[in-house]
């Protein structure tokens, strides 16, 4: 898939995977999944939203509920 | 099952004068072991741990009982609950090691998430990248398998096979002996609790534990204070079997302290204690002003962990001035249970004498430890021709 800011974004999950920052990873799915949904880029956007949102749910996060009416809406998620 | 091994278990199974024990292989072999496991251990209500290693909301604890995986789990309503440690998904193990969640158990392979009451609450890209849902995955037929969970004394039973009554039920005789006590207990915290790893099968922990004729030999500094001839025997045929004292003395501490006993005891405890084994592996004590709990985890044929732990009427944390005397009374009971390791040690090395034919019981001194045998022999020869 062709992906705009792709390195940047790639580099920025390896690192906080690395140090276990789930947390802000879970934060950074959800704000590269939204911009691809606003590039129009349908799975892609879901794609990372699905990864926001199980990293949301584990840390017992706010955004879940966020990250779930987005999926949902999309009907990625019931 | 061969011939000689039902003959052996009807030898088992007689009344004390006439019994044998249970034969080496018993004790030995792998066979043998696994067909215990599930008999004894996973059909009826074992210790797997206490509450309070999951002592906060969202706490998890995974035990590996017997070889089976289990998860310990304390909901966000401070309920336990106990699961098959296992994703349902590709099978991985779902926790590795103790832990608070804050959200759901996430499986670490394709990152299944279940809430804490087991329920399948994602799957992600299940139907494909960003898709996760697929018509035939049906969530609500994918939760976590649940165990059968009670918890009392703070020791967190399971029922592996869901076939046992409920363990009130299932307890019931000693829950009415020991009504009394049917009040809060409170881990002494981490000076309190001690394990052993020790070299035999569980059930020779058991039949140690049962008896008091070896005290006068393995405890002679127990001894000086709690003589063979006050002693008794506890025996409730399918049930459970131990000891009793009628001389139990509270420990004091170097300026006269004691602890606060449980509220509202009886005469009888003011120098009475009992020392019960609930079958299959619990072993408990239960005196005026503590009592302990010895939950054996076996890991082979050939060797246990001991988890022993200790309790008390009252919250350590509201008592500072007593935190010298536990730590004096966690000493002395481990110097205590420390002397019984070479014993149960030294019965599993006799038990590969391939002539030693399960041995003699003294009627009058080995009764309890026969009760145990006997419930060991019902139960396996129930489980290979139904109850006759
Ligand atoms: S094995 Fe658990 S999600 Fe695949
Ligand atoms: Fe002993």
């Amino acid at each position: 898939m062709s992906i705009p800011d792709f390195e940047k974004y790639n580099q920025l999950v390896l690192d906080l995977f690395e140090k276990e920052k789930f947390e802000e990873l879970a934060c950074l799915y959800l704000e590269w999944g939204k911009k691809l949904l606003a590039l129009g880029k349908l799975d892609e956007g879901c794609f990372f939203l699905t990864q926001g949102y199980v990293l949301a749910l584990e840390h017992g996060m706010e955004e879940t509920v966020e990250i779930y009416e987005i999926l949902n809406n999309h009907e990625r998620e019931d | 099952m061969d011939v000689e091994a039902d003959r052996d278990l009807e030898l088992v199974r007689q009344a004390v004068e006439g019994a044998k024990g249970l034969p080496n292989n018993h004790y030995i072999d792998q066979a043998t072991y696994e067909e215990e496991r599930e008999v004894l251990l996973f059909n009826n209500w074992a210790g797997i741990g206490l509450g309070s290693d999951i002592p906060n909301p969202g706490d998890v604890s995974p035990v590996n009982f017997a070889g089976m995986p289990l998860l310990m789990v304390r909901n966000h309503e401070g309920d336990i609950q106990v699961f098959q440690n296992t994703c349902r998904h590709r099978g991985m193990m779902l926790v590795e090691k103790n832990c608070n969640l804050r959200g759901t158990i996430r499986c670490p392979y394709h990152s299944w998430s279940y809430n804490l009451d087991g329920s399948l609450r994602a799957t992600p890209h299940v139907g494909g990248p960003g898709m996760n849902i697929d018509k035939h995955i049906v969530r609500k037929d994918l939760g976590l398998i649940k165990i059968n969970t009670y918890v009392w004394r703070d020791i967190v039973f399971v029922n592996v096979s869901g076939t046992a009554p409920t363990f009130r039920e299932y307890a019931s005789k000693l829950l009415k002996r020991w009504h009394e006590h049917e009040q809060p207990m409170y881990h002494g915290g981490p000076v309190s609790g001690f394990n052993f790893d020790v070299a035999c099968n569980w059930k020779l922990a058991v039949e140690n534990y049962c008896e008091s004729y070896h005290l006068p030999w393995i405890h002679p500094g127990l001894n000086s204070y709690s003589r063979l001839e006050d002693h008794y025997h506890i025996e409730e045929p399918g049930h459970f079997s131990g000891q009793g004292t009628l001389v139990y003395r509270q420990i004091i501490g170097d300026h006269g302290e004691t602890f606060p006993d449980f509220k509202n005891l009886s005469k009888f405890w003011d120098t009475g204690a009992e020392y019960i084994v609930l079958f299959p592996n619990v072993m408990l004590a239960t005196q005026r002003d503590h009592g302990y709990a010895i939950i054996l985890l076996p890991q082979g044929p050939e060797r246990t962990i001991e988890r022993n732990e200790i309790f008390y009427s009252f919250d350590p944390e509201t008592r500072p001035d007593l935190k010298a005397l536990i730590e004096k009374n966690s000493v002395q009971w481990r110097g205590v249970l420390e002397e019984d390791l070479f014993v149960i040690e030294g019965m599993q090395k006799g038990r590969h004498g391939i002539f030693f034919d399960g041995g003699k019981f003294s009627p009058v001194m080995d009764s309890p430890t026969h009760v145990f045998h006997k419930w060991v022999g019902d139960k396996l020869h129930a489980s290979r021709y139904g109850n006759s």
